[in-house]
């Protein structure tokens, strides 16, 4: 066997692209300052050729010296165009198999594969940055394929090489598969609660405009705004605030659209995005958690989003989850489920054994506090900022909604957490997935005879952990002891005993 | 749940802890020092700095007494052949079940004051966390690892 295979030969103009994307904005700059003159524009224009040629060459050589193959058990990676780098990744290490297309690799019908094993930082392992669709789909068949059907397909490509052009012959039936409609895509974005970051995002730009921006534009437009009325005022707000809203669905729509997932023997595949498609396979058995998630905007609906914690995959702006489906009647969520991940399908009517009454004022002063640590000095530095206060009133609901919303029970194997930070969050853990549990209690906690429980489990890039705060002491006990091997599974519908103390 | 754990850490963790509950407590020496500069600079009143030094020594006392001995009275450990169960904390109470097929690895470790004192901590890996039972004797500490390695590799894996 040769060396191995290289990635396509669009890499090269894929990855000067990128680089010279990353050139835009000081490109951008220095064209407007050369344009004044002096010796910036003559630096420019031959900085940039040279940029150019040197990205052109380091594109070539990356791509001339990357080199992978697949070998009996392992991923073997070599690459580096000074510093030679060999990488092996054994094939039961490989813990997602991630395959997207940017805008760059559409435009050659290419893919982008991104490997992860477990442990490792925050970059993918392997990333290879274009490769046909079809030997990228015959990487992934070869990577997570069981062992012994691999050796088969050894066999099968050795003696018919006809079946290396039809990899999708081999892999297995399609068993489950859910789409996200149209209807309920624009539902998403509608209610996705990325307005608020839109804003942001908009206030962000217009900060930095302003440097740019000439000091008589800022006068007449003050000016402007000053003998305008209130009235108007507050329609320019609320346009405003309707576009950021407008752009926060295009960006949902963008990211989600055509938003399917199927489920082909162990491996689910979700796919998603408009502009970038992106390609996730995770293996069931490395699921460790199904959380639902219904946003504050979706409650009202009865709509619920339901992510899952896994080793490996997991995206940034997911908080390290996976988004398993995106939009769902909370009715069918459990249907839904059933199809993918049937063992985490847990009855919704187990209920969910609320916190103790003495919880309530805990949550309460959690919430509350930290308004008044901003209202209070804000009532005394602003002429209004008294009205500050009446957010306390805001603070006490959500303390009390959250006390009311949060609880927790076991059904069997599993342990469900209930809790609201502002989205309600309902964890399905099974027993099995827990690397560690403890309970914890505070001076005060000890006083009010309460405890936190928290369970670890693992997450795409490391551990993760639920808990869930002040319930009582007992309970506490007893869900430690539900986790324990050692100790008997405890009655938790027994009346808790007054008085008892707790660890 | 069964009663707390019952096993504890060796006596001679008291005088490791102190020594580094002293020296932590050095560095909020910061406060007075800095503050007695500045107060000779600006001729600012020195009666804060009196409060501040006193603030000091309540401080290092604590650190070098109190929670030393808290602490050690309220570590317990236990080792199952199905788990391990610690209870710890000076202020926050925690106790933490930890499976045995849970565990990874373990390692025991000495830095040169546990060393001098001929003890070792010993540390417990899950893939998600790793917890930590401090100040056991070096033997008890090897004797630990070894027990948790071995019941760790015959715990049935549910996985």
């Amino acid at each position: 066997m040769t060396d191995g295979k290289r990635l396509h030969g669009a890499t090269v103009v894929i990855m000067l692209l990128t680089r010279l994307k990353d050139f835009i904005i000081p490109i951008v700059f220095v064209f407007f300052v050369g344009a004044s003159g002096g010796g910036v524009g003559y630096f420019a224009m031959i900085a940039l050729p040279v940029l150019f040629i040197f990205s052109a060459v380091y594109s070539f050589l990356y791509w001339l010296t990357y080199w992978y193959r697949v070998e009996d058990q392992e991923l073997h990676v070599k690459q580096g165009i000074f510093v030679k780098k060999h990488r092996y990744i054994q094939r039961s290490r490989v813990q997602s198999f991630d395959m997207s297309a940017g805008i760059l690799q559409r435009m050659f019908g290419l893919v982008k594969v991104q490997i992860e094993t477990a442990g490792g930082g925050g970059e993918p392992d392997v990333h290879l940055i274009a490769l046909d669709r079809a030997e990228a789909k015959r990487l992934r068949q070869r990577l997570l394929a069981k062992p012994e059907v691999s050796a088969g397909d050894e066999e099968v490509e050795s003696t018919d090489l006809k079946e290396r052009d039809e990899p999708d012959e081999l892999e297995p039936e399609i068993e489950a598969s859910w789409a996200l409609g149209f209807k309920y895509l624009l539902f998403a974005g509608m209610t996705s609660g990325g307005v608020g970051l839109v804003l942001s995002a908009v206030l962000a730009l217009f900060s930095q405009v302003d440097v740019l921006l000439p000091e008589a534009f800022y006068e007449t437009t003050i000016g402007f705004f000053l003998s305008s009325t209130i009235t108007f005022l507050l329609f320019l707000v609320f346009m405003i605030a309707f576009f950021a809203w407008l752009i926060s669905i295009v960006i949902t729509i963008v990211k989600y659209g055509q938003f399917t997932v199927i489920k082909r023997g162990n491996d689910l595949v979700i796919s998603r995005g408009l502009l970038e498609r992106k390609q996730l396979t995770l293996n069931v058995h490395r699921i460790t958690t199904v959380r639902f998630v219904t946003g504050i905007l979706r409650q009202p609906f009865g709509f619920t989003t339901i992510y899952v914690e896994s080793k490996g995959g997991g995206s940034a702006d997911e908080q390290q989850s996976t988004i398993l489906v995106p939009l769902v009647p909370r009715r069918t969520a459990n249907d839904v489920l059933a199809k993918f991940l049937p063992e985490f399908v847990v009855e919704d009517d187990i209920g969910i054994k609320p916190l103790p009454r003495r919880a309530l004022f805990r949550y309460i002063m959690r919430a509350v506090v930290p308004i008044l640590l901003v209202a209070v000095p804000l009532s005394f530095v602003l002429p209004f900022g008294a009205y500050a206060l009446l957010l306390v009133l805001l603070g006490i609901f959500l303390g009390w909604i959250r006390h009311r919303n949060s609880g927790f029970n076991v059904s069997g194997d599993y342990l469900i957490l209930q809790w609201r930070l502002f989205n309600l969050n309902r964890a399905v853990i099974p027993r099995k997935r827990i690397q560690a549990a403890d309970v914890t209690q505070s001076p005060l906690q000890r006083w009010r005879r309460l405890s936190t429980y928290s369970v670890s489990i693992l997450a795409s890039m490391s551990g993760k952990s639920f808990d869930i705060r002040d319930i009582a002491a007992g309970r506490g006990e007893d869900l430690l002891a539900w986790y324990s091997k050692e100790v008997d599974t405890p009655d938790f519908s027994r009346e808790e005993e007054k008085g008892k103390s707790m660890i | 749940m069964r009663e707390a754990p019952a096993k504890r850490l060796s006596k001679k963790a008291l005088p490791v802890w102190r020594i580094t509950g002293f020296l932590e407590s050095l560095f909020f020496l910061i406060f007075p020092v800095g503050y007695g500069i500045v107060s000779v600079l600006f001729d600012w009143p020195l009666w804060i700095l009196y409060v501040l030094i006193l603030l000091w020594i309540a401080v290092a006392l604590l650190q070098s007494l109190l929670v030393p001995a808290i602490r050690w009275r309220r570590w317990r450990y236990e080792v199952y052949e199905e788990e391990i169960d610690l209870q710890y904390g000076v202020f926050i109470i925690r106790r933490t079940l930890i499976p045995m097929n849970r565990v990874q690895h373990v390692d025991t470790e000495h830095g040169p004051i546990y060393r001098h004192y001929s003890l070792a901590a010993v540390s417990i890996s899950t893939a998600a966390t790793v917890h930590q039972i401090p100040a056991l004797t070096e033997e008890t500490a090897s004797e630990l690892r070894d027990q948790i390695a071995i019941f760790a590799q015959t715990a049935d894996n549910d996985d």
